[in-house]
């Protein structure tokens, strides 16, 4: 039941939340994924680390692309050059804006001490690997998605060599806040950065994930800028690092750990039926029915918050693991309308990834090329559209796509596309690439469609800063790789703001819940007048579920 | 990404402030103004005002702001007002307006500067380092870039929209109460006004849980929203409201609804008002004391008009063509504002009809010819709920008028939503049910009107002078709502009495 749940569901976890429920605690990813009780948000927060990320996806393909044969010969390379232009190309572009000179000062540097590290190691590891450089490919701020795994993650860096099907995974780390002394690297950063690689083994089309990374043929690093071992490697091709760690073990758990975060906010009942899922209902302590699919495997690490001992003692989560992992209350109506909204939410974000699914399992199913499919607009399951365009021109602020109107199209003086303003995915031409989803992609918003007769024009947007910052990365990829733009797959996709709507419940589910216990904890002389003025004044807000939420309407 | 200035905002804000206003409230917005404020002054808690189409939700926001704000601000306690907006355009709005009530009232812009802080996503402080003068202050992009920094203990007053998270902005500032406005609510799940804050009140929630809410919005115009919260039982924030008003028996006391439109025209309210508000709306201007400026502008020179479109390749004397002319004629000739022109059934499997796209462009055109050669402009705006027929007449009003020429706007029903124009032409989308809407499953399948019946409320109601239905109008009043069923048939009733125009091919 739990691999035809995985295999229909369209869920798909975050590389950061699977990393640290193989290698830290489960409890606290599914904290993060079913409740909501924190969310990682980094990559879209302001600061040093932001501009740090920014300037390296800028600067790193072009040194790698216009220096190989000094990366090659091992020779100098003018790296504060390219720094120097990354800021200006971002500055220009409106990605960065006026920031102090000693901010930008630290930030070049570091920039530039993190590129020498990694420029060094680069030619040795391909050496040992037998990774050519100069037929490779280099991606930064990557976006892979992978339904085999049910991951979801974004490289930092990525250098591949599809023909020899080698890649080294590059992982910058960087501090958000200036700190004393070197970063250091935990397990959880070494199961993100080993997430990425079995994304990559399954874009390189290895059937087993784990071998390549295993043989030291897809080679995950994570660079700083100080510290005894600037380059930090656990894989026997190139091992910096001298940990205890099991590698093949975290990488096992790294797959577990993804499946069991999906099955935890997939809805069994749907996928599989209702007698599925009531055939895998076991009971656990205190006699409370839990379905068997929801519950945490025994071989992943996981805390226990009553007693206070590793790894609950380093986390910060202790709080929420409480109130919503080690508790046994009895659950009331308020209970069951956080529930409820939270798996309203869960269902929400499934129907948001729902077109990625459905074209992975349509155009992904099959190798995908210019004559095996009739290129013309079609509709996936889910009312989502698909269209495919053969040129694309990246400038400042758009994707700019174009494709021959068609007979119809002529006939009915309509456009028959996107449909504006709908968020928007364009998946490049990656011939060898087996699902779309694993191909080089860019997310923005259809703008404006328009049509001179002949041809039909769509202007996709950038939506945020990252958005606008991949609009410059493609750029400079379409420019090197012209194949890329040869047969452009365009789909209709949705905007998933969920992680920050389970925020939202949490606030309401704990934040009300406390409320009320803060009354309750008065002195009980006075409590039935604080009832009473809770009754007639709700102070509580929502401290009382209403008839009309246990009714049908909404 | 097109952004919203704060400095242009400004600017606005001052011209707004140096005109003259005249303020007439009715008694319902009376009401909801002393809502408002007992709301704030946390006298009351928990409070709604519902706003049916063009009722003035913004004007309480707004008389709110000249009357009550001034006494808020100069309050010692370390209060603060959080105005919670869906979209960067309605906090953009709500900062103008508010900014506006403030220079009116006295303060400096400076002093505004220090009070307010407006977070979007597509808002920034300025586009071009401008200073900004105004009765001897003068403000540059350092004091512009303030309104969007951190919180400090002068501020009083934030205004967001629904996904930003003002927990990163508080610092360590703990407010003694925060009163939380929530606008355009209609769609939002229960939990949402939760989001703003939702790091601090899930750890600290003796000191950040809102002290009180109110929230302006309207049910009947919730278009839009995800249909899992329906069926996973999940309320709707002003349906929450109203839920627990009712429980604690203080619905009478806390919720107002405003009952004239000054945005619709008599008697086009009719239809929604029956359908949709137990015919409790009503409104305050007449289709006579709108229409003169339409009226002046298309019959005078419906001539003029006419040979344009001749030029552009129009074939003037189809049949088609003559029956528009003759009942645009019609209904600005006898000031009825609202005509139906009928056409087939529309097709299933498409989302596109070519007779309500042709029938739309033309009339659109007409329209928009009309106001081109007038001194006075008004708006023209197509409005239909799928955007497959939105485009296709947008690329035929560009070959009917030209580049050169003021074109008129086409946009989806779910993206109108908050707007106006003078006038509306509503090609309607499928006017047949399938399935149940109750049934997630079911609901995915049925016609966009049977899942979401308040899309009909909203294309109904966007219109200032007149509303131009196409479409087979007869068939909706099988649907099962019985909000549609109600305006369908009042629709039909007042076809034939003569109070709406039918145009005839």
């Amino acid at each position: 039941v739990g691999l035809e749940v995985l295999n229909r569901t369209a869920h798909l976890i975050k590389a950061r939340s699977v990393a640290s429920g193989a290698a830290q605690c489960i409890f606290l990813s599914r904290l993060v994924e079913s409740f909501g009780a924190r969310s990682y948000f980094q990559s879209i927060v302001p600061g040093k680390g932001n501009l740090i990320h920014q300037i390296l996806a800028m600067a790193f393909p072009r040194i790698m692309l216009e220096n190989v044969d000094l990366l090659i010969n091992k020779k100098p390379i003018p790296i504060d050059m390219y720094v120097d232009k990354a800021v200006k190309i971002l500055h220009d572009g409106g990605i960065i804006s006026e920031q102090s000179r000693d901010v930008l000062q630290t930030v070049r540097i570091e920039c530039q001490k993190m590129l020498r590290n990694v420029v060094k190691a680069i030619p040795e590891i391909s050496e040992r690997i037998g990774l050519n450089l100069s037929d490779s490919r280099v991606y930064t701020e990557f976006q892979i998605m992978s339904y085999k795994l049910h991951i979801w993650g974004v490289l930092d860096a990525l250098i591949e060599d599809f023909i020899n099907k080698k890649a080294i995974i590059i992982d910058w780390k960087t501090s958000w806040q200036p700190i004393e002394g070197t970063i250091r690297i935990q397990n959880s950063d070494l199961a993100q950065v080993y997430s990425y690689a079995l994304l990559e083994a399954d874009r390189l089309n290895f059937s087993d994930l784990r071998q390549p990374i295993n043989e030291g043929e897809i080679v995950p690093i994570i660079v700083r800028t100080s510290g005894n071992i600037p380059v930090y490697c656990k894989s026997a091709v190139y091992m910096t690092a001298d940990t205890k760690l099991e590698i093949k073990d975290m990488i096992d758990k790294i797959i577990l750990t993804a499946e069991h975060l999906t099955l935890s906010i997939s809805n069994i009942e749907k996928l599989a039926g209702r007698s599925f899922e009531r055939d895998c209902r076991i009971i656990k302590g205190k006699g409370r029915m839990r379905n068997a699919l929801k519950y945490s495997p025994d071989s992943l690490l996981k805390g226990n918050p009553r007693n206070n001992r590793f790894p609950c003692t380093i986390c910060t989560l202790v709080d929420e693991c409480r109130f919503y992992i080690a508790t046994h209350e009895i659950k009331g109506d308020f209970e069951n309308l956080a529930t409820r909204s939270r798996y309203a939410i869960h269902s929400i974000r499934e129907n948001a990834l729902q077109p990625y699914k459905e074209i992975d399992e349509k155009i992904g199913s099959f190798l995908f090329d210019d004559l095996s499919f009739d290129m013309c607009c079609f509709k996936l399951d889910c009312g989502n559209r698909v269209d495919f365009f053969d040129n694309v021109i990246a400038t400042e602020d758009y994707m700019i796509l174009k494709r021959a109107a068609t007979e119809k199209e002529i006939d009915e003086e309509r456009i028959i596309s996107i449909r504006t303003g709908r968020p928007t995915a364009l998946f490049f031409h990656e011939e060898n690439i087996r699902s779309p989803l694993l191909r080089l992609c860019y997310v923005g918003r259809l703008d404006e469609r328009y049509t001179d007769g002949k041809d039909v024009v769509l202007e996709v947007g950038a939506t945020s800063i990252p958005s606008k910052l991949h609009i410059l990365l493609l750029k400079n990829a379409l420019y090197h790789w012209k194949d890329l733009s040869k047969l452009i797959i365009v789909a209709e996709t949705n905007v998933d703001l969920t992680h920050v709507e389970l925020r939202a419940i949490d606030a309401f589910h704990r934040g009300t819940k406390r409320k009320i216990k803060q009354y309750g904890d008065v002195a009980p002389d006075i409590i039935n007048k604080i009832t009473e003025m809770k009754e007639k004044e709700l102070n509580i807000l929502f401290g009382t579920v209403p008839e009309l939420s246990r009714s049908k309407s909404t | 990404m097109s952004f919203f200035n704060l400095d242009d905002g400004l600017i606005q804000a001052i011209n707004i402030a140096s005109k003259e206003q005249k303020w007439e409230l009715l008694r319902s917005q009376g009401k909801a103004i002393k809502l408002m404020s007992q709301t704030i002054s946390g006298d009351i808690n928990l409070a709604a005002i519902q706003g049916p189409p063009g009722t003035g939700k913004t004007s309480v926001v707004e008389a709110f702001a000249r009357n009550e704000l001034p006494g808020f601000i100069s309050k010692k306690e370390k209060e603060i007002v959080i105005y919670i907006a869906p979209t960067n355009h309605l906090v953009f709005q709500a900062f103008i307006r508010i900014a506006a009530e403030l220079i009116r009232a006295g303060f400096d812009l400076r002093t505004i500067l220090n009070l307010i802080r407006v977070y979007g996503s597509k808002i920034r402080p300025y586009k071009k380092r401008n200073r900004i003068e105004f009765n001897n202050i003068s403000i540059d992009s350092e004091n512009l870039n303030q309104i969007m920094a951190k919180l400090d203990e002068n501020v009083k007053l934030i205004l967001a929209t629904e996904f930003q998270r003002i927990s990163y902005k508080l610092g360590q500032i703990v407010p003694d109460a925060i009163h939380i406005v929530a606008d355009e609510a209609s769609k939002s799940p229960f939990f949402r006004i939760f989001l703003s804050l939702a790091e601090k009140i899930a750890k600290n929630p003796e000191e950040f849980y809102p002290n009180s809410l109110l929230v302006l919005g309207d049910p009947q115009q919730a278009i839009g929203v995800n249909p899992d919260f329906k069926f996973m039982n999940v309320p709707l924030l002003i349906r929450h409201v109203e839920g627990i008003l009712g429980t604690h028996h203080m619905k009478d006391k806390n919720w107002v609804m405003l009952d004239t439109t000054f945005r619709l025209p008599h008697p086009s309210e009719n239809p929604i008002s029956q359908g949709y508000y137990d015919n409790k709306l009503s409104s305050q201007y007449t289709a006579k004391e709108r229409m003169t400026l339409i009226k002046d502008n298309v019959l005078d020179n419906f001539n003029k008009i006419l040979s344009k479109l001749t030029n552009q390749g129009l074939d003037i004397k189809s049949n088609e063509v003559v029956a528009i002319r003759n009942a645009v004629e019609e209904s600005l000739s006898s000031d009825t504002p609202t005509i139906i022109f009928r056409t087939e059934s529309f097709s299933p499997g498409d989302t596109f009809d070519r007779e309500r796209v042709r029938i739309a462009s033309v009339t659109s055109a007409i329209f928009q010819i009309g106001a081109n050669l007038s001194e006075n402009r008004y708006s023209v705006t197509t409005t239909a709920p799928y955007s497959d027929i939105v485009d296709s007449v947008s690329l035929r009003n560009l070959k009917l008028l030209g580049e050169k020429n003021m074109l008129p706007n086409a946009v989806t029903v779910q993206s109108l939503i908050g707007g106006e124009s003078d006038v509306i032409i509503a090609p309607l989308g499928k006017e047949w049910d399938v399935g149940s809407s109750y049934s997630s499953s079911l609901a995915s399948m049925g016609t966009i009107y049977g899942r979401e019946p308040e899309i009909f409320n909203v294309q109904l109601s966007r219109h200032r002078n007149m509303l131009i239905l196409i479409g087979n109008i007869d068939n909706m009043n099988k649907f099962k709502d019985e909000r549609i069923q109600k305006t369908v048939d009042t629709i039909l009733e007042m076809e034939k009495d003569g109070s709406i125009v039918t145009g005839s091919s």
